[in-house]
């Protein structure tokens, strides 16, 4: 049998995403491992993860870099890069959201500016809205810019809402919500399948399990 | 300007050759298999092309006239204008070509905005016997160049068709329907189903179809599910283009998908892409498109299929593969008193198959005699 490899976000998501495939048996050991190293193998499951940012993971699954991968659908909406989304992970929920401060400054301009490290979506957003924006695309703390003047208002993830209320910024329109999605390389799927049918297979099962569980 | 724009590039000798190659031993396949070459022009008006692709995915541009041209997206779509205006008559008709063809999507990895495409069509006819033969020149040009690991994906876009034909579904829902199962996308699935309130067997056949994807044994657990006539029948013709794959000796390389659904929207009947380990996109696409042709005026079924010729090199660069034939390479130095002679020696071994260069002694002294095979010193 052959390897499969898989790439994770790094950060929180990673985490989550390895409990859930050591609950479903296709991997073992990795946690402690797979912060010291961007690649841990699984000899015995036969199995490869590997680190990459959270932006990168649907990159290296087109390229078909690595088999599976695990990415928010944020990122697969914002990137719509060619790969197969087979899963609802239901983990790593959040919301896209439209957000502003509290009570909307004047401003001269017509063109709204909107930051954002969602360009894409932003865009799209506004766009099927009939809205003219001008779009700021930034990296990271995207909540300073409204509070130094850089945009009117943000498009930006957000899980709890803590960091936009400490910030004195306020949720103006929800735009879809996100959580954690298998993604798989389209070549792989089918060059690999029985493997990978099995991995989504007991995938499945898991998530489900766990859902009926958080019902309860 | 020294930079090249986005999506084009230059092929350099050692490079060049290859893709040469690559491309004779398609040409050679395809024109033994009875495909005839023919070579449409490289623009045409954009019209013919914006039935079926988007418009800015188009390179389009103005003649002095003000009509709008477009560098061909396809040569499928030339070709069906070709046949529907002058070729109609003797079917069934085998035509083929090697061409480059120009889109506008983002240039990625083997996938360039002009890159080129050797394909074959095949007109005139709807059996079995065409699809499996169309599937078999594919495996057989891919084998050509020394692609082994590789699957031919088949599906058939009449079956969606049908699964969706008995939910009563509103053209915005199919798209959804149909954009999840692009994406094999069994929570969206599953949640499409609970919302529209499908229940029971219908509910089941949906849920499944995502997963109906891989070897023989997919005819079969279909069949069990999805037992209406339609969709039986639909079925039954892919089991039979696969019976006749089998008496190729193909069957290795034949998976099935039965969720499969195309971009391109001409594709009417069984449809089929080739996937190569550990490259990860298709480098091969295809099917039957017997309604092409009557957006020209002309009812008539066709099929065919186009490989990229530039993932093909991808793919042999990865598995390793060299299938450039090395050529002897000879050096002939002479004294300017015998290039007479010199220059006959070096016509009979050209003639010969050999690669012959020519120096005068003078000028002989600055070639670098290490990358000939074989050198000729013509000085008494």
């Amino acid at each position: 049998m052959e390897n499969i490899s898989i790439a994770l976000p790094k950060g929180r998501m990673a985490d989550s995403a390895i409990t859930l495939f050591e609950k479903a048996g296709i991997a073992e050991n990795i946690l402690k491992d797979i912060s010291r190293k961007l690649v841990v193998n699984d000899h015995k499951n036969l199995m490869k993860f590997m680190l990459v940012k959270p932006m990168d993971v649907p990159t290296y699954v087109e390229h078909g870099a690595a088999d599976l991968g695990i990415s928010g659908k944020d990122i697969l909406l914002e990137q719509k890069k060619d790969c197969y989304e087979v899963l609802d992970l239901k983990f790593g929920f959040c919301k896209m959201v439209v957000a502003g401060p509290k009570e909307a400054k004047d401003s001269f301009l017509t063109n709204k500016r909107v930051a954002t490290k969602f360009p894409n979506i932003a865009e799209e957003f506004f766009r099927q809205k009939g809205e003219n924006v001008e779009i700021i695309k930034l990296n990271g703390s995207v909540e300073l810019a409204p509070i130094v003047g850089l945009s009117e208002v943000i498009v930006d993830i957000v899980e709890t809402g803590n960091t936009l209320r400490e910030n004195g910024l306020i949720v103006i329109e929800e735009i879809f919500p996100s959580s954690a999605r298998l993604i798989v390389n389209k070549a792989s799927l089918k060059t690999k399948s029985q493997r990978i049918k099995e991995i989504i297979v007991k995938l499945k099962e898991v998530v489900e399990t766990f859902k009926e569980v958080k019902n309860d | 300007m020294i930079y090249l724009p986005d999506g084009v590039q230059d092929f350099l000798p050692e490079e060049y050759k290859f893709k040469r190659k690559i491309e004779e031993k398609f040409r050679e396949v395809f024109i033994k298999f009875g495909y005839q070459e023919i070579m449409p022009p490289t623009f045409e008006y954009s019209d013919n092309f914006s039935v079926l692709f988007d418009e800015n995915n188009l390179y389009r541009f103005f003649d002095k006239k003000g009509n709008i041209l477009a560098l061909r997206p396809d040569v499928t779509t030339q070709i069906a204008r070709i046949v529907s205006t002058k070729l109609k008559g003797s079917f069934p008709l085998k035509l083929c070509y090697v061409a480059n063809v120009y889109r506008y999507d983002d240039p990625q990895v083997g996938k360039m905005r002009e890159f080129t495409q050797a394909g074959i069509e095949l007109i005139g006819t709807n059996y079995e016997e065409s699809d499996a033969e169309v599937i078999a020149v594919a495996i057989e040009a891919l084998k050509s160049i020394g692609i082994e690991d590789f699957k031919v994906d088949v599906g058939q876009v009449e079956f969606f068709k049908g699964v969706v034909e008995d939910l009563e579904l509103q053209n915005e829902e199919i798209n959804l329907l149909r954009e999840f199962l692009q994406q094999k996308n069994q929570s969206g699935m599953e949640k499409f189903i609970n919302d529209k309130g499908i229940r029971g067997k219908k509910a089941k056949f949906l849920n499944e179809l995502p997963l109906l994807f891989g070897g023989e044994e997919v005819l079969k657990r279909a069949k069990e599910l999805y037992d209406t006539p339609k969709l039986g029948e639909t079925i039954d013709y892919l089991e039979r283009v696969y019976r006749i794959l089998k008496d190729f000796g193909m069957e290795e390389y034949i998976s099935f998908d039965l969720g499969m659904v195309q971009n391109l929207n001409y594709y009417t009947g069984i449809i089929f892409r080739c996937f190569v380990k550990g490259i990860g996109y298709a480098i091969c696409t295809g099917g039957r498109y017997d309604g092409l042709l009557g957006i020209f005026g002309e009812h008539i079924p066709a099929t065919g299929f186009a490989i990229s010729v530039e993932r093909s090199m991808l793919a042999l660069q990865k598995e390793k593969k060299d299938i450039i034939d090395k050529s002897w390479r000879v050096l002939i130095k002479y004294k300017e008193n015998l290039r007479n002679n010199a220059y006959k020696k070096a016509t009979l071994l050209r003639d010969e198959g050999k690669i012959v260069e020519m120096y005068s002694y003078e000028k002989a002294k600055h070639v670098d005699e290490n990358s000939f095979d074989e050198i000729i010193d013509m000085g008494e």
